[in-house]
């Protein structure tokens, strides 16, 4: 993966993200259903919220025996 | 819990503080620094939750439910970009020596100081609320854990002396001026600071998740059982939907924005995020343990919120005040002590980091460029007081902070300040991100851009605070500024319906872009903003140690700048900085008067470093002679590089060539030269030789005519004479003939396989006739008779006969011929006993010309190229021809010409 692969990876994380967390995709969460307990529009944010940082992790963890 | 425990645990808590930024900034001293590692980097970037996060974010999730994500979300979608763009400012800010975020914006427009000072400006406008919110927490907090009801904590109409927030005020003063400026860091790096700031992060986090767990599973029975028990009670369960609890589209996707431009531009951000940053790799771990730090401290925010709201169902308990009230509502009293440790933590880190980035500012942007104005570069000398005035800076930000406290914050939320504050720092952003990718914004755009944008940031926020604090007319806000209705602060250009924020960050951020980009595009910029411009836009292009660009063709007195230097950074940093360039550079700075361009940029930036930008630009400007470049002549040379790159590489080829053949002719031409003067020699001897004996004959036959009764005798004499000079004419005609003939012939004309003895006889027997005459003694020794050689009979007969003759010539009595070999050689001897040749003249006689003189002979019978030609001659047939003589011993004239066999290799 060469540098200009890994930014366009990070920038499609940041816009995917920017899609996935507004309305109008936002807005499909909001109900007051509970899904295993815990609202569905909590439950979403959050799995978005850890799946962004588990990604980000993914795509930049290869760089950093190389940036040493 | 009594005042005095808070108060000395507090006290004891920010001893602890000092004491690990104390033992950080050892280990730096030792170079064996704790601060450099991503973990803390990231750590300290978490400076951004700050008590709002602590005791706001629940409080607003009880108002608006989700609501109080996007604050959070917007940094977490930013952070995955933080390698390109975090990265790119943290790389252009250690090149430029980049102190504070204004500094940052000042530098990019071509060092302006008016863009700096706007920029203070609005950073201070937006910031000091923040702090104030900040004192607020802190001074709540301690009131609710030793119970309101006694108020100790009483801030309200309360004199001077009792009146906590003002010993709150003053403490953080004097931390935050033991954390900043005990000395002077030209980078502007505190690693002191950085680690206290880490640790504190980590105990609000720990503090957080303590309570967290304690409510969701020490009251409730897990997060179900919470979410659960909500869904009861119908005015909680509003908070589960967006749509009703209030928050809009619009509202939560501005929230985002204006945090994600947060994040990185508010002035403790940036500070944190760039100014103090070790290595730029870091960011690469950041940009994920930063969201990781976000999301943690974020999972029990609804959980206290609704446990909150079902535990006090009276509504009389705050929501920004559940993280405390709810354990000390079930006697967990070292629970909520840490908790208010929590909190503490996270506004007083909040405060010593954005006062500290605010002291910097003012330093730089402020004070500086407002010395440098008024008085004269000599009076300004500085480098103890430059430590004394951060300190009076900061003590002036908490003390405005403080009134601000007093006269408004009262009123209001940690949050609704708290995005006050964002908003404002979002003003930066279109400056900061067009600054970096599009080379085209000038100063001119970013200034109006950035007034526009505070000013209606002003208008449409803080201004309208300040109705409520009765300080203005609240008719202003139903009917507008001036009765203008399209002016109304929440209503601006009849945009209704907005919540404040939203509204404000919406026209503030509109108007800023978009105000940026057209007049950049219809202004120009100065040749400082073009070099700018591209040292942020291509900033990689640079950071490869590359020096600064130079675009300004300055000079300087080394004198100058080496007293600017002492002036500004102290004698020893100085000493250090001019060694280092001297090293690096292989120069000796002692010895040169004026400094090139290269020693005036590297003094600017480390100015830079110290002062700021703008006031190094201004310093340097008074010491250093400009020859300022036109835009023009820039972008002409710009343009022709291209042209000259392609032109230069095809002349270098031809200048080769032309290198090559001028060695050539300059070969060929001495070598004709050196031909022209050996024939010019030739030929002014020839004549010579020719003019002497014409002379005598003229002479003689004159007087011959003029006397025709000359006696009998003397006629003769006459004659012959004559005879005698005409042949000596004729002779010497035909040897230069003969001569030319024989070193024109390349090869050695007919070449025939000859017998060297007989050749030799043949030519004694023609000199018989004047052996005889001359009664000279001779013999013939042949001590070998088979002489077969290669060679050309005429020639080397020549040769024969004029050694001969000399020999005759000089001879007393005898003469002596002797025919020999070797394995390779014939050898001809031809040995006179006359007087001999002197050592000195023996390579002599060989040459063109040369005759010996003898007095006794009287005028010399050859013409001296008798010797020279034989000489020629048999060097033609590849052999040699030399004399062994003593003067009065005779002379042994020797000829050595290969033999036929080995002549056919």
């Amino acid at each position: 993966m060469t540098r200009s692969d890994r930014a366009y990876r990070l920038l499609s994380i940041t816009i995917l993200t920017a899609i996935l967390l507004n309305f109008p995709i936002l807005g499909i969460f909001s109900s007051k259903m509970l899904v295993w307990g815990l609202p569905l529009l909590y439950l979403y944010l959050f799995i978005i919220w850890i799946s962004t940082i588990i990604f980000t992790w993914l795509i930049v963890r290869n760089f950093e025996p190389r940036n040493r | 819990m009594s005042a005095a425990v808070v108060i000395s645990t507090s006290l004891a808590y920010l001893l602890l503080l000092f004491l690990i930024a104390y033992y950080a900034e050892r280990r730096e001293a030792q170079g064996k620094s704790i601060v450099r590692n991503p973990f803390i980097y990231a750590l300290s970037l978490a400076v951004y939750c700050t008590a709002w996060t602590f005791y706001g974010s629940v409080g607003r999730a009880v108002t608006v439910g989700a609501g109080f994500l996007p604050i959070y979300l917007g940094p977490t979608l930013l952070a995955p970009l933080w390698i390109l763009l975090l990265r790119k400012m943290i790389i252009i800010s250690k090149q430029q020596r980049i102190t504070s975020v204004a500094d940052f914006i000042s530098s990019r427009y071509g060092k302006s100081t008016s863009l700096g000072v706007i920029a203070t400006i609005v950073a201070l406008l937006g910031i000091i609320p923040y702090v104030s919110i900040q004192l607020k927490a802190i001074v709540t907090s301690f009131d609710i854990l030793t119970a309101s009801k006694n108020k100790f904590f009483e801030t309200i109409d309360v004199p001077l002396y009792y009146d906590t927030s003002l010993y709150v005020a003053i403490a953080l003063a004097i931390f935050t001026i033991l954390f900043g400026t005990r000395h002077l860091d030209p980078n502007e790096r505190h690693e002191g600071l950085v680690a206290a700031i880490a640790f504190e992060s980590v105990v609000k986090l720990v503090a957080f998740l303590a309570v967290g767990t304690f409510v969701t599973f020490g009251i409730f029975n897990g997060f179900a059982d919470v979410f659960t028990q909500g869904l009861k009670n119908d005015a909680i369960a509003k908070l589960y939907s967006l749509t009703e609890s209030g928050i809009d589209s619009m509202e939560w996707f501005w929230l985002t924005i204006i945090s994600t431009c947060a994040v990185l531009f508010l002035p403790r951000q940036f500070h944190v995020a760039v100014v103090e940053n070790t290595d730029a790799n870091h960011v690469t771990r950041a940009a994920w343990l930063f969201p990781l730090y976000l999301l943690l401290i974020n999972i029990f925010v609804l959980p206290i919120a609704i446990g909150g709201l079902l535990i006090f169902q009276n509504g009389n308990v705050e929501p920004d005040t559940f993280v405390l009230s709810i354990p000390l509502a079930y006697g967990k009293d070292v629970l909520a002590l840490l908790v208010t440790i929590g909190g503490f933590s996270a506004a007083t880190s909040m405060v010593i980091t954005a006062v500290i980035a605010l002291s910097i500012m003012i330093n730089n942007n402020l004070v500086m460029p407002a010395l440098l104005r008024f008085r004269s570069m000599e009076e300004v000398s500085l480098t103890r007081h430059l430590l004394n005035i951060r300190r009076i800076s900061i003590i002036v930000v908490l003390l405005l902070a403080y009134l601000y406290y007093k006269s408004v914050s009262l009123s209001y939320s940690l949050v609704s300040i708290g995005l006050m504050s964002f908003t404002a720092a979002a003003q930066f952003a279109p400056a900061i991100l067009l600054g970096m990718y599009w080379k085209r914004s000038t100063k001119t755009g970013a200034i109006t851009g950035l007034s526009i944008g505070a000013l209606i940031w002003a208008f449409t926020l803080p201004f309208p605070n300040l109705i409520e604090a009765g300080i203005v007319p609240s008719h202003i806000v139903e009917q507008g500024l001036f009765g203008w209705s399209w002016l109304r602060p929440y209503a601006l250009f009849g945009l209704e319906g907005m919540d404040y924020i939203t509204h404000s960050a919406f026209w503030s951020l509109l108007f800023n872009t978009s105000t940026l980009v057209f007049v950049s595009l219809y202004t120009t910029q100065s040749p400082l903003e073009l070099a700018q411009a591209d040292i942020f836009v291509n900033i990689y292009k640079y950071a490869r140690g590359g020096t600064d660009y130079e675009i300004m063709r300055r000079r300087a007195k080394v004198q100058d700048i080496r007293h600017l230097l002492h002036r500004f950074l102290g004698e020893t940093r100085t000493k250090r900085l001019l060694n280092k360039y001297e090293k690096l550079h292989d120069i000796d700075l002692s010895k040169e008067k004026i400094a090139n361009a290269e020693l005036v940029n590297y003094a600017e930036i480390h100015l830079t470093g110290a002062i700021g930008a703008a006031s190094a630009k201004i310093l340097i400007s008074s010491v250093a002679k400009e020859d300022p470049i036109s835009l023009e002549e820039m972008l002409n040379v710009l343009e022709q590089t291209q042209e000259i790159m392609q032109y230069s590489q095809a002349l270098e080829k031809k200048s080769e060539e032309l290198e090559r053949m001028t060695q050539q002719l300059q070969h060929a031409n001495a070598q004709l030269q050196e031909l022209d003067r050996m024939k010019a020699d030739f030929v002014t001897t020839v004549t010579h030789e020719l003019r002497t004996p014409i002379t005598s004959i003229k002479a003689l036959s004159k007087i011959l005519l003029d006397n025709p009764d000359l006696n009998l005798e003397k006629r003769s004499e006459f004659l012959e004479i004559i005879t005698t000079e005409s042949e000596r004419i004729t002779r010497l005609i035909n040897q230069v003939l003969d001569l030319e003939k024989i070193q024109s012939e390349k090869d050695k004309g007919t070449l025939q396989t000859l017998d060297f003895v007989k050749l030799v006889e043949k030519a004694y027997l023609s000199l018989q006739p004047l052996l005889n005459e001359k009664n000279v003694q001779h013999t013939f020794t042949i001590h070998h008779n088979d002489l077969k050689i290669m060679g050309n009979a005429d020639r080397l007969t020549q040769v024969v006969v004029n050694l001969l003759g000399n020999a005759v010539k000089f001879c007393k009595n005898s003469i002596n011929i002797i025919l020999e070999c070797n394995n390779s050689n014939a050898i001809l001897h031809i040995q006179d006993d006359g007087r001999g040749i002197a050592m000195q003249d023996q390579a002599a006689i060989f040459e063109k010309f040369i005759q010996v003189n003898d007095v006794h002979e009287g005028k010399p019978q050859g013409s001296g190229l008798g010797l020279f030609i034989s000489k020629t001659i048999v060097e033609q047939h590849g052999g040699t021809i030399t004399v062994e003589s003593e003067p009065d011993k005779g002379a042994t004239f020797t000829v050595s010409i290969p033999l036929l066999n080995r002549q056919m290799d």
